[in-house]
C-alpha cells in the first residue's frame, strides 16, 4: 500500500505546528523521521495514525483520498502506530494482547482460545519470537511487549507500521532483535516509518529519511546520500551568531559552590559529575528525556538517587528534601509551571512570598500583609511584571509574567545556587530576551546558576560552560569558546 | 522453598488456606462448629451475598466500584412485595424476572451517569446509595412488608425445591456463579472487561467500546442485587424499608476484595471471589457459635478481614517475585 501526503498542515488554537508538509511512502521500505523536540515529526505521525486530523491538506492511500479520523479507522486501513511505551494489558496472555478488539465473535460468543492461541503462535514465529502466547503478559520485558504489539498490528493485516522511537527503552541487543524483525517485515512489503535520534540506527535501517524543522518538511533523501553532518546542520539550520558571553566574578575567582560527583540513579541517570562555581552559567543541554531535569530534581532533594556524593560549599550534602536544600541557598525552578511552579488560585503578593514565611510573619507566625506588600512590590517594579495588582491571581497572568513572579520568589530567599528548568518556554520573544538580562544581572552578582534548556541559541548565548547530557550520562563538558549548535547536537545525539 | 513457591503460584489457594485455618482454628476452639447444623446456616447465608458479589466484581474488574447495592436490593425487593400484595399469585419465574428488571434499570442508570458525566464511581454510587433508599421509602411509603404478604411458594424458594430438596436459591446462585464464571472466563465480552480494567487507554485503541463495557457491567451488578432483593424477601420472610439491605455493600466489596479481585482493575476470579464470600460466611456463623460475645463479634469480623487482605497482599507479592515481574 503507498502513501502520499499533501500540504498536511496542522494548528493548535491558531498555532502552526505543522506546515504543507508533502510526503510519500513506499511499500517495502524503512523511512526515518529525524528533527529536533518540537520540530512536527511526532504531530505528523500522530495525523497519519488518525490520533489527530489535520487542518488542511490530504492523505491518500494507493492514490485514493482518505481521510483517517480515528486511530481505530487507522488500523482498520492498514496503518498501525507502534507506541514508544508499550500500550499492553498486562493481566492478560500474549495471545489475547494480539488479538483483543478484533477476535472472532461478539458479546457472549465463546473465545476460540485454540485458535487465537495457534494463530499468535504462528505470527510470533514468523518474526522470530518464541513466545509462549498463553503467557501472562506481566512481567515481560519492554522489548518482548513491543514485539508483541508488533505480532499484533501484523494480525490485523497492517500494511504501514509506524514506530515512533521505539529504540529509545531498548538495551543494545534488543535493538539489533527489533531490526533483525524489521528487515523482515521489509521483505513481506510492509512499509515502516521509524522515528529516531540516533543517526547511527538511523543509518543501519533505513532506506530513505526525512527531517524536520520548526514544523516544516525540509527534506527527503536517500540515506546513502546524505552524511550525518549534513542532517544535523538540516536539523537545526542556519548558525546563528553567538552572542558575547560575559566573563565575571566566575572567571576570576573559580570558586566552587557546588560539586557533584558519580550522582547515579539507576533508571535515569548515571556518573554524573561536575563542579558549579560562583557566579557561573553552567548550561545542561541535550534532548528531552535525556535525564537533565532528573539530575536537577535529585540535587534539589525532590526526588531520590542511588549513589553518589553532593558538596554544597565543600560540605559533603545529603539534599534529602527540597526544604533542607532551601534553607542551604540552592534552589530549582521547575519546567513545569503550571503544575509545579505556582500557587494558581493564589495572589500574585502571597505566591512571591511564600519562599520566606519568617520575613512576612511575627513570631507567633501571624502575616504582616505590610510585609507581603511591600516585599513583592520590589520585585513587581524590578521586573516590569504587567499586573493590575498585587493582589490579583496568578494564574489570570501571561505566561513570561508567571515565570518572572517565580523567579522573585526565589530571590526573595537569597539563593547562592539556582537551578533554572526551561526558565523561557512558553514565553515570549519580550520577555524572554529580559529574562535573559535578570539571568546575566544574576551571575554578575555571584549567583551560581544551572540553566537546563533546550534552546540550543539561549545556552550558547548565556552559559559560560556546556554540560551536554545523552541518554542518562554526561556525554561531554564544552566551554562556550568551544561550542556551537553543531557540538553540542552531534553529542546529545549518538 | 521451590515446593512452597509453587504453593504460591495458584492464585486461589492463599485465600483457600485462609479459610483452612478459621475452620480449623474454629473446630479447635469448639468442635460443634463441624456440625450440620453450622454448615447449613453457612450454605444459606452465602447464596444473597454471592449473587451480588459476582456482578460488584465485574464492576471492580472494570476498575470501578457499585456503593449501591444495598439500596438496589432494597427497591427491588420494597418492589416485588407490593406487587406480591397486588397478585399473591404471582410465579416465582415472574418474580426473578422483575427484580432482575428493576436492578438493571438503576445499576444502568449508575452507569449512565458514570459514563456520560465521567464522574468517578465512588461518588456516584455514593450518591444513588442515598437517592434510590429515599425511593425505597417514597415508594412504600416507610411501611414494611410482612410476612403474610410475602406467597409461601416464594417463602420455600430459600427453603426447598423439587431437586433434592436443596434450597431454590442455592441451585440460582450455583447457576449465576458458573455463568458469570462462563462469561468472564470465556466469553468475548468478559475478556473486554478484563482488558478495560487492566489498561483503559489501551482498550479504546484496540477498539473496544469502553462506554459500552462500562454499562454492561453496572447493569449486571444492578441486575443481580435486584435478584437478591428477592433472595432477600424469601428468606426473611420481610422487607423493611430503614433495614433490608444496609451495610451489605461492605461485606459484598470486602469478600470480592478478599478474594483477590484487584481494586486497580483487570484482574480477579469467580472462584476467588467464592471463596472471598464463602469466609466471611463462615466466619459470620463460626463467632455466635464459639460464644463470642455481641459486642466484640464485629470487632473480630472487622480484624479477621483486614488481616485476610494483608495475608493475601503478601501472598501477591511472592508470586510477583517469583514470575520475575519488574513491577513488584
Amino acid at each position: 500500500m503507498q502513501l502520499l501526503t499533501k500540504n498536511i498542515g496542522k494548528s493548535f488554537s491558531g498555532v502552526n505546528v505543522l506546515r504543507n508538509v508533502d510526503f510519500d511512502l513506499i511499500p517495502g521500505e524503512v523511512h526515518a523521521l529525524v528533527g529536533e523536540n518540537g520540530a512536527g515529526k511526532s504531530t505528523f505521525v500522530k495525523i497519519l495514525s488518525g490520533v489527530y486530523a489535520p487542518t488542511s491538506g490530504k492523505i491518500l492511500l494507493d492514490s485514493k483520498e482518505t481521510e483517517i479520523n480515528t486511530p481505530i479507522a487507522a488500523q482498520k486501513k492498514g496503518i498501525a502506530l507502534i507506541h514508544q511505551e508499550p500500550q499492553s494489558f498486562s493481566h492478560l496472555s500474549v495471545a489475547e494482547n494480539i488479538f483483543m478488539g478484533h477476535m472472532e465473535g461478539k458479546f457472549f460468543s465463546r473465545v476460540r482460545w485454540q485458535n487465537i492461541n495457534n494463530k499468535s503462535k504462528e505470527i510470533l514465529n514468523s518474526i522470530g519470537l518464541n513466545i509462549d502466547p498463553k503467557k501472562i503478559m506481566e512481567g515481560l520485558s519492554i522489548a518482548d511487549q513491543q514485539m508483541i504489539e508488533i505480532a499484533g498490528a501484523l494480525s490485523k493485516n497492517s500494511k504501514i507500521l509506524i514506530m515512533d522511537e521505539p529504540t529509545s527503552p531498548l538495551t543494545p541487543n534488543e535493538v539489533n532483535k527489533l531490526f533483525k524483525i524489521v528487515s523482515q517485515l521489509k521483505k513481506r512489503g510492509i512499509a515502516i516509518v521509524f522515528i529516531s535520534h540516533r543517526l547511527e540506527e538511523i543509518r543501519s535501517i533505513a532506506d530513505r529519511v526525512t527531517i524536520f524543522r520548526d514544523g516544516d518538511k525540509i527534506i527527503t533523501k536517500n540515506i546513502d546520500s546524505i552524511s550525518n553532518v549534513e542532517i544535523i546542520k538540516y536539523m537545526i539550520g542556519r548558525d546563528l551568531k553567538k552572542t558575547e558571553v560575559s566573563e565575571n566574578i566566575y572567571a576570576k575567582e573559580k570558586k566552587v559552590v557546588l560539586s557533584v560527583k558519580n550522582l547515579t540513579s539507576y533508571s535515569k541517570f548515571r556518573d554524573i559529575s561536575f563542579d558549579l562555581h560562583k557566579g557561573e552559567i553552567l548550561g545542561f543541554a541535550g534532548l528531552v528525556g535525556a535525564g537533565r531535569t532528573d539530575v536537577a530534581k535529585s540535587i534539589f532533594g525532590s526526588e531520590k538517587y542511588d549513589s553518589g556524593q553532593i558538596f554544597l560549599y565543600g560540605n559533603k550534602t545529603k539534599n534529602e528534601s527540597p526544604h533542607n536544600s532551601i534553607s542551604r541557598g540552592l534552589v530549582y525552578l521547575p519546567e513545569d509551571r503550571k503544575q509545579m511552579g505556582i500557587f494558581g488560585q493564589v495572589a500574585v503578593e502571597d505566591n512571591m512570598t511564600s519562599s520566606v514565611p519568617n520575613l512576612i510573619s511575627n513570631a507567633f507566625g501571624i502575616i504582616n500583609k505590610k510585609n507581603v506588600t511591600s516585599l513583592s512590590k520590589n520585585y513587581i517594579e524590578k521586573f516590569k511584571i504587567i499586573l493590575t495588582s498585587g493582589r490579583q491571581l496568578i494564574e489570570e497572568l501571561s505566561g513570561g509574567n508567571q515565570q518572572k513572579c517565580i523567579i522573585s520568589k526565589w530571590l526573595l530567599s537569597n539563593p547562592s545556587i539556582l537551578i533554572l528548568d526551561e526558565p523561557t518556554r512558553g514565553v515570549d520573544i519580550g520577555v524572554k530576551s529580559e529574562m535573559y538580562d535578570i539571568i546575566k544581572q544574576l551571575s554578575q552578582n555571584g549567583t551560581a546558576i544551572i540553566l537546563i534548556s533546550s534552546e540550543l541559541p539561549e545556552i550558547l548565548s548565556l552559559a559560560h560552560r556546556i554540560v551536554v547530557m545523552r541518554e542518562g550520562h554526561i556525554s561531554n563538558t564544552l566551554d562556550h569558546k568551544n561550542a556551537s549548535q553543531e557540538i553540542i547536537m552531534q553529542n546529545a545525539i549518538n | 522453598m521451590p515446593l512452597f513457591d509453587k504453593f504460591l503460584r495458584i492464585r486461589e489457594l492463599g485465600i483457600l488456606s485462609i479459610i483452612l485455618i478459621v475452620v480449623i482454628g474454629a473446630s479447635i476452639i469448639d468442635i460443634r462448629f463441624l456440625s450440620y447444623d453450622s454448615w447449613r446456616a453457612v450454605l444459606l447465608a452465602i447464596p444473597l451475598i454471592l449473587v451480588m458479589a459476582m456482578g460488584q466484581m465485574m464492576v471492580i474488574i472494570c476498575r470501578h466500584v457499585d456503593i449501591s447495592i444495598g439500596s438496589i436490593l432494597a427497591f427491588s425487593a420494597i418492589i416485588i412485595g407490593l406487587v406480591f400484595i397486588q397478585f399473591p399469585n404471582t410465579s416465582l419465574l415472574a418474580a426473578i424476572f422483575i427484580t432482575a428488571i428493576v436492578g438493571a434499570f438503576l445499576g444502568l442508570v449508575n452507569g449512565l451517569i458514570v459514563t456520560k458525566f465521567n464522574v468517578h464511581s465512588i461518588i456516584v454510587t455514593l450518591g444513588t446509595l442515598s437517592l434510590y433508599r429515599g425511593l425505597v421509602f417514597i415508594v412504600s411509603g416507610g411501611r414494611q412488608i410482612d410476612r403474610n404478604d410475602i406467597p409461601l411458594h416464594i417463602i420455600s424458594f430459600s427453603q426447598t425445591s423439587y431437586i433434592f430438596s436443596i434450597p431454590g436459591i442455592l441451585i440460582l446462585s450455583t447457576v449465576i456463579v458458573l455463568l458469570t464464571h462462563l462469561i468472564m472466563k470465556h466469553s468475548i465480552i468478559g475478556r473486554e472487561i478484563y482488558a478495560t480494567g487492566s489498561n483503559p487507554t489501551a482498550a479504546h485503541l484496540k477498539g473496544i467500546n469502553v462506554t459500552k463495557i462500562t454499562l454492561f457491567v453496572f447493569g449486571v451488578c444492578g441486575m443481580l442485587s435486584g435478584i437478591a432483593g428477592l433472595f432477600y424477601a424469601s428468606r426473611f420472610g420481610y422487607v423493611n424499608p430503614g433495614v433490608t439491605g444496609v451495610g451489605i455493600e461492605f461485606i459484598v466489596i470486602a469478600g470480592v476484595i478478599i478474594g483477590g479481585t484487584s481494586i486497580t482493575g483487570g484482574s480477579g476470579s469467580v472462584l476467588g471471589t467464592f471463596l472471598g464470600i464463602l469466609l466471611l460466611g463462615i466466619i459470620n456463623v463460626a463467632l455466635p457459635v464459639l460464644n463470642i460475645p455481641g459486642g466484640y463479634q464485629k470487632a473480630i469480623y472487622g480484624i479477621i478481614i483486614v488481616a485476610a487482605l494483608a495475608l493475601d497482599q503478601f501472598i501477591i507479592y511472592r508470586m510477583k517475585i517469583i514470575r520475575g515481574s519488574k513491577y513488584v
